[in-house]
């Protein structure tokens, strides 16, 4: 082998050990990278993840307190159905007597007047919901007279009066009895039960 | 030094097998290398794919979470409207009740009776607020007499008393109005002003609410 082979074979090994090297590190590099973004996307997907986890625990807390607050109105609105112990009480007109009655028969009738008042010593009482023959009285409600019926609202209404209220019995009671309510309203003739209710159900009423 | 340390030859078979060890060994290495990369790339796409997926369904979560927040908040302007838990302001009337006096005393103090009558009035005429001596009545509102007081959303209050009524001016004057109607006897006894207002005012209810006994049941 002569001098000029020896340095030809010497130039091929250091080319194709430095290609070889150069291969190596750049395909492995160009695999680092792209590893290397994979997990920077992962993990960028990760913490949106948490974040979105957190927002919505936001969103959770938000939502349960709005329906609180909802509830709340809806009582007072009416506009929800509501279910609870409470009284009920039943309002009559007077019986007639023999012959013709005393001072007319306006004298016999439950007037709108007697509903209005029974209503507020409810409201007294700390009814939290009522109801007269199922209609909801609300903020807006009008009880008033149309001849012999009471017009609540829209809806006529006839005797007997079925008048409900959700709340303590016992402070309910103790309002329609204050003021000498319920001894003034049998003084009429008018007949008035009291019952109490472990739970009744009171429907709700847009006005 | 050995004398075939200093030939040419051998350093040329040397070298030559330095390199074909090197490009060898570099070629498994590459490839071990290579293997365990794709592996972990492999794991990454697995990871990132399910974190996106992830993602995904709570991103609808909170979408939906969010419609019904305002949804529920929409509701609630609703219900806090009807319910007298919002200020309202509108046309409407001014109802004041003053004492008369008579030789140094009041002719009449007001019953509860009066105004209980009086707001059913108004709310007959279609008011849509209602609020005396700035207590806004509601579904819970009393009004009822305590001593020479009387006592509107468990406050006490006494003469005189200012009506105020949002809603159709003219039906609500018409209404206080009527011959015969709540106004009609309480005129000779009182200094009664009514008057229709363009802007009234009318707070919210401040009062307590108690849902203690009540419990919503579905729809």
């Amino acid at each position: 082998m002569n001098r000029q082979k020896q340095r030809v074979v010497r130039w091929a090994c250091l080319i194709v050990l430095g290609l070889g090297l150069a291969v190596d590190v750049g395909l492995y590099g160009a695999s680092a990278l792209e590893n290397r973004t994979l997990r920077l996307r992962r993990d960028q997907v990760l913490e949106n993840i948490e974040k979105t986890r957190g927002e919505i625990a936001q969103l959770d807390q938000e939502i349960a307190r709005l329906k609180e607050d909802v509830s709340q109105a809806e009582l007072l609105s009416g506009q929800s159905v509501l279910e609870g112990e409470g009284v009920l009480i039943t309002l009559s007109d007077a019986l007639l007597r023999d012959g013709e009655p005393q001072g007319g028969f306006q004298a016999y009738l439950v007037h709108d007047v007697d509903v209005l008042n029974v209503i507020n010593a409810l409201r007294a009482g700390g009814a939290e919901a009522i109801a007269v023959n199922g209609a909801r009285i609300t903020a807006q409600s009008a009880v008033r007279c149309g001849g012999p019926t009471i017009n609540v609202q829209r809806k006529r209404l006839t005797p007997p009066f079925l008048i409900r209220a959700i709340g303590s019995t016992e402070k309910l009671r103790a309002e329609l009895e204050a003021d000498g309510l319920v001894d003034y309203l049998r003084a009429l003739g008018l007949r008035i039960q009291i019952s109490d209710q472990a739970s009744q159900r009171i429907e709700a009423g847009k006005d | 030094m050995q004398k075939w340390l200093k030939s040419p030859k051998v350093w040329g078979i040397a070298l030559v097998a330095v390199a074909i060890i090197a490009v060898v060994a570099g070629f498994f290495g590459l490839s071990s290398r290579t293997t365990r990369m794709q592996d972990e790339r492999q794991l990454l796409n697995d990871q990132l794919a399910s974190a996106q997926e992830q993602l995904d369904e709570l991103a609808l979560q909170l979408e939906e979470k969010g419609r019904q927040s305002e949804e529920l908040k929409v509701s609630l302007t609703e219900a806090r409207r009807l319910a007298g838990l919002s200020e309202v302001t509108g046309p409407g009337v001014v109802l004041t009740l003053k004492p008369k006096q008579v030789g140094g005393s009041v002719l009449y103090s007001v019953r509860d009776e009066d105004l209980l009558l009086l707001v059913n009035e108004l709310n007959a005429a279609g008011a849509e607020a209602v609020s005396i001596n700035g207590e806004r009545m509601t579904a819970i509102s009393e009004i009822r007499a305590a001593g020479p007081y009387i006592s509107i959303n468990t406050r006490s209050t006494s003469m005189p008393y200012t009506v105020q009524a949002i809603g159709d001016m003219n039906t609500l004057k018409a209404a206080m109005e009527l011959y015969g109607g709540v106004l009609y006897n309480l005129s000779e006894l009182l200094e009664i002003q009514l008057e229709t207002v363009e802007n009234i005012t009318i707070p919210a209810y401040s009062g307590p609410i108690s849902m203690e006994y009540a419990r919503e049941v579905e729809k």
